[in-house]
C-alpha cells in the first residue's frame, strides 16, 4: 500500500467532518464517565459505580424532562439523583466502612434493577420510553465559530452537555491545579496520613469527591438520553461506566488526557464503521485498539512507577 | 467462595421454585391440579379437563421488536385458550434463564418456551433431563424427541423490505445495521441485498453491525453514519440498537425500515415498514397444539408460504408510512411497490426462484437474479 492510498484512506475514512463530529458526539459520554472515575481516583477512592450512576442519570433527566417539559429540569433532576447517589455511596462506603468494590457493584446492580422497574411502575412501559412529551436537548450553533469553514462544522451544532463537558475539562483541570480545594483533593489521594497530619478533613474530601463524581456520571446519562435520543431504553449506559475508568488509566488521570483517551475510543467507533462497508480490516481489531492502548499505557505507567520507586531507594541508599 | 456461590445458587433456585409454585393459584380454573400420571407423550389426545400450563423464559422485554412479539403470543394464548394458563419469567441474564426453565420443569410445566439462538444448546440440555416436558425454543433448532423448533425464514423476509427499499430510494443507495456480526444477522442482511439487487441493481448497499443490542446511541450513530455516507434508506435488524436507527431518521427527515414487530408507530412517516417475523404467531400455534395435544417434535418453518415473515403491508398490519409519509413515496409504495412485491412473493411460493440463505439451512437451486424483477 503506497503513501497517497493511505492518504486517501485518511481522508476518507478519518479526517473528514462528519467522522470528527461522530466522534465528539461518541466520546461525550465517555469523558464524562472519564471525569466520574477521574474525581474520586485522584482522592484515592477506586470508584466502580459510574455504570450504576449514569444509568440513574439518564432515567431522572428523562422524567424530569417528561413530567416538567422542560429539558432543564430533566438535567436538574439527573444531576440531583447524581449527587444523592453519590452521597449514598460514599455514606455506606466512607462513613459505614463497607467495603468499596462490593458497594460499588451492589449500586450498579441495583440502578440497573431500579430503573427498569422504575420504567414499569411510572411510565407503565417495559425496556423502553419514548414520548413526545420529552423535550430534548437540542443541538446549539455556536455564535462566531459556526461561520468558520470547515473548524465550524466540526465545533459547532451538538447539544448543551457536549460543551458543558468540553467547559468541565477545564474547569476540572482548574479545579486540581488552582485552588486550594484541589490541592487538598491531590493531597488526601496521594497520602492521606500526611494530608490528615496537616489539618486536611479526609473524609470530607472524599464524601464530596464521590457526590460530584455522581453528578458527572448522571450529566453522562443526560447525554445518552436526552442530548442524543430523546428517549430512555433499559441498560442504555452499555458499559460506559467502565470504559471511563479505562479512559481515566490511559489519561493518566488528567482531564485532558481523559478528553483525548475518549475521543480515541470515539474515532475508533465511527472508523469502525466506515471500514465495515469496505472490507479493508476486520471491524473487530478495530474495536480493540483502544482497549490494547489502555493496557499498554498501564503496563507502562507501572513500570515507569517501579523503576522511579527502584532509583528513589537506590538513592537513598547512597545518600546512607 | 465457591460454597458461597453454590449457596446463593441453592437460595435462588429455591425461591424460584417457590414463587413457581405458588403462581398458578392466580388463575380462575376450578380444576386442582391433576395428579398426572407418570408419563406424557407429546401426541396423546387432549385430557378433558385438563390445564396446560404453558411458560415463557426470556431476556428482558420491551425491545418493542422480537422479544415483545413472543411475549405477545402467551397473550394471545392466554385470552384465546381456554384450557392453558401462561406465565412469562424474563431474565436478563442466561443462566438465571437456565435455573427458571429447570424450575419450570420441576414444577410440571407442560410447555416451557425458550428464546434465541443462543438458548439452543442449553435448552437441548434442560429438555434431555426432563423428557416428560415439552420444550419450544424461537430461532433455532431443537433435536430432542422433546423438543420443537420455532425457526424463520428471515433471508424471504428481508428480500421483500430489500425490494421496497430499492424502489423507493432516490440517492441509489441503502444502509443495513445489524446488532451483531452472527450468522443469523447474516441471513438478515444478505436477504435484503438479494432484494435490493433483484428489484434494481444499480442499487448500492453500505452494511454495517452496531456490535450490541442494547445500545441505541450507537445505533444511531452509525445510522448517521450511513446518511451521511448518501442512503436514504436504512434497514435496521439490532434489537434496541435499532431504535437509534429509527430516531436517526426521525432527526434526518430521513427513512428507516423496522424489524420483527410493526415499529411504524416509533417514527410516522420515517418508519416506511416493519419486516414482520412472526414470532407471535409461532408461539401461538405451538401452544394452540399443545392444547390440542398435536404438539410433536421437530422443527417448524415459518416463511412466506405461511405468511409468517415478509413486508408489514402484504398483511395490512401497519399503513402508518401511507398516510404520513411524502406523498410521492407512499404513492409509490401503494402502486408499485407493494404490486412488485406481491408478485415476487407469488413466484418464491411457487418455487420459481429463492433468496439464498446465509446459514444454508434452505436449499435455493435457483436464485432470484439481480434485476431479475426487469424495471
Amino acid at each position: 500500500m503506497d503513501t497517497t492510498v493511505l492518504l486517501d484512506i485518511l481522508q476518507r475514512y478519518v479526517f473528514n467532518v462528519a467522522n470528527l463530529q461522530g466522534m465528539l458526539r461518541l466520546s461525550t459520554p465517555i469523558v464524562l464517565a472519564g471525569l466520574c472515575a477521574l474525581i474520586t481516583s485522584r482522592a484515592g477512592i477506586l470508584n466502580i459505580a459510574g455504570e450504576g450512576m449514569i444509568l440513574f442519570g439518564a432515567w431522572f433527566a428523562v422524567a424530569g424532562s417528561y413530567f416538567a417539559e422542560n429539558a432543564l429540569v430533566g438535567v436538574a433532576a439527573a444531576m440531583l439523583s447524581g449527587a444523592v447517589i453519590g452521597g449514598l455511596f460514599a455514606l455506606f462506603s466512607l462513613r459505614f466502612r463497607a467495603h468499596i468494590i462490593i458497594m460499588g457493584i451492589a449500586i450498579n446492580i441495583f440502578a440497573n434493577a431500579a430503573t427498569i422497574f422504575l420504567t414499569r411502575a411510572v411510565f407503565k412501559q417495559a425496556g423502553a420510553f419514548a414520548a413526545p412529551r420529552i423535550q430534548g436537548l437540542n443541538p446549539i450553533a455556536l455564535p462566531i465559530i459556526k461561520d468558520i469553514p470547515i473548524l465550524g462544522e466540526v465545533l459547532s451544532g451538538y447539544s448543551l452537555i457536549v460543551y458543558l463537558t468540553w467547559i468541565l475539562v477545564a474547569l476540572t483541570t482548574l479545579f486540581l491545579y488552582r485552588t486550594p480545594w484541589g490541592l487538598h483533593l491531590r493531597a488526601v489521594g496521594e497520602n492521606p496520613q500526611a494530608a490528615e497530619t496537616l489539618g486536611i478533613n479526609v473524609p470530607r474530601i472524599r464524601f464530596a469527591a464521590v457526590m460530584a463524581s455522581g453528578v458527572y456520571a448522571s450529566l453522562a446519562g443526560v447525554y445518552l438520553s436526552l442530548g442524543h435520543l430523546k428517549m430512555y431504553t433499559d441498560q442504555m449506559a452499555a458499559g460506559r461506566g467502565y470504559i471511563g475508568m479505562a479512559v481515566n488509566t490511559f489519561g493518566g488521570g488528567e482531564p485532558i488526557g481523559v478528553f483525548l483517551a475518549s475521543t480515541l475510543f470515539g474515532l475508533v467507533d465511527t472508523i469502525g464503521w466506515r471500514l465495515q462497508g469496505e472490507r479493508i480490516m476486520p471491524v473487530y481489531f478495530i474495536s480493540m485498539l483502544p482497549y490494547v492502548a489502555t493496557l499498554v499505557a498501564l503496563t507502562v505507567f507501572t513500570l515507569r512507577q517501579q523503576r522511579a520507586k527502584r532509583a528513589a531507594l537506590a538513592n537513598n541508599a547512597e545518600e546512607e | 467462595m465457591l460454597r458461597r456461590t453454590i449457596l446463593v445458587m441453592l437460595v435462588a433456585a429455591m425461591v424460584i421454585g417457590l414463587v413457581a409454585s405458588c403462581a398458578p393459584k392466580a388463575t380462575p380454573t376450578p380444576t386442582p391440579k391433576p395428579a398426572e400420571p407418570t408419563k406424557a407423550p407429546p401426541t396423546k389426545p387432549p385430557e378433558p379437563g385438563k390445564t396446560y400450563k404453558v411458560a415463557l423464559v426470556i431476556s428482558l422485554l420491551g425491545d418493542r421488536s422480537f422479544l415483545d412479539s413472543a411475549a405477545r403470543g402467551i397473550g394471545w394464548a392466554q385470552e384465546r385458550l381456554a384450557n392453558v394458563e401462561t406465565k412469562i419469567i424474563e431474565n436478563a441474564d442466561v443462566g438465571e434463564q437456565q435455573l427458571a426453565a429447570r424450575a419450570m420443569a420441576e414444577a410440571g410445566y407442560d410447555l416451557i418456551i425458550t428464546v434465541g439462538f443462543g438458548s439452543a444448546d442449553w435448552t437441548s440440555e434442560i429438555a434431555t433431563e426432563y423428557p416428560d416436558t415439552h420444550f419450544a425454543l424461537v430461532d433455532a433448532t431443537l433435536d430432542v424427541p422433546n423438543g420443537t423448533g420455532l425457526i424463520f425464514k428471515e433471508h424471504d423476509g428481508s428480500f421483500t423490505v430489500g425490494m421496497a427499499a430499492a424502489m423507493l430510494t432516490k440517492t441509489g443507495k441503502v444502509g443495513f445495521v445489524g446488532g451483531m456480526d452472527v450468522p443469523l444477522l447474516r441471513r438478515f442482511q444478505e436477504g435484503y441485498i438479494q432484494g435490493v439487487k433483484y428489484a434494481d441493481p444499480n442499487v448500492e448497499v453500505v452494511s454495517g453491525w452496531v456490535g450490541a443490542w442494547g445500545d441505541p446511541t450507537k445505533g444511531k450513530e452509525l445510522a448517521l453514519t450511513q446518511y451521511e455516507e448518501g442512503a436514504d434508506i436504512i434497514y435496521a435488524a439490532a434489537g434496541k440498537s435499532g431504535e437509534g436507527v429509527l430516531a436517526a431518521s426521525a432527526e434526518k427527515g430521513l427513512f428507516s425500515m423496522g424489524v420483527d414487530s410493526d415499529q411504524c408507530y416509533i417514527a410516522p412517516g420515517n418508519v416506511i415498514c416493519s419486516m414482520m417475523k412472526m414470532v407471535d404467531v409461532s408461539v401461538f400455534d405451538a401452544i394452540k397444539s399443545l392444547s390440542e395435544g398435536t404438539l410433536e417434535a421437530g422443527n417448524r418453518v415459518y416463511g412466506l408460504e405461511n405468511d409468517a415473515v415478509g413486508l408489514c403491508y402484504l398483511y395490512d398490519i401497519d399503513t402508518e408510512f401511507l398516510d404520513n409519509g411524502p406523498a410521492d413515496m407512499a404513492a409509490k409504495m401503494t402502486n408499485e411497490v407493494i404490486p412488485a412485491v406481491k408478485a415476487a412473493v407469488q413466484r418464491i411460493k411457487a418455487g420459481e426462484m429463492c433468496v439464498k440463505d446465509h446459514m444454508e439451512i434452505y436449499p435455493c437451486d435457483n436464485p432470484a437474479q439481480p434485476g431479475g424483477m426487469g424495471m
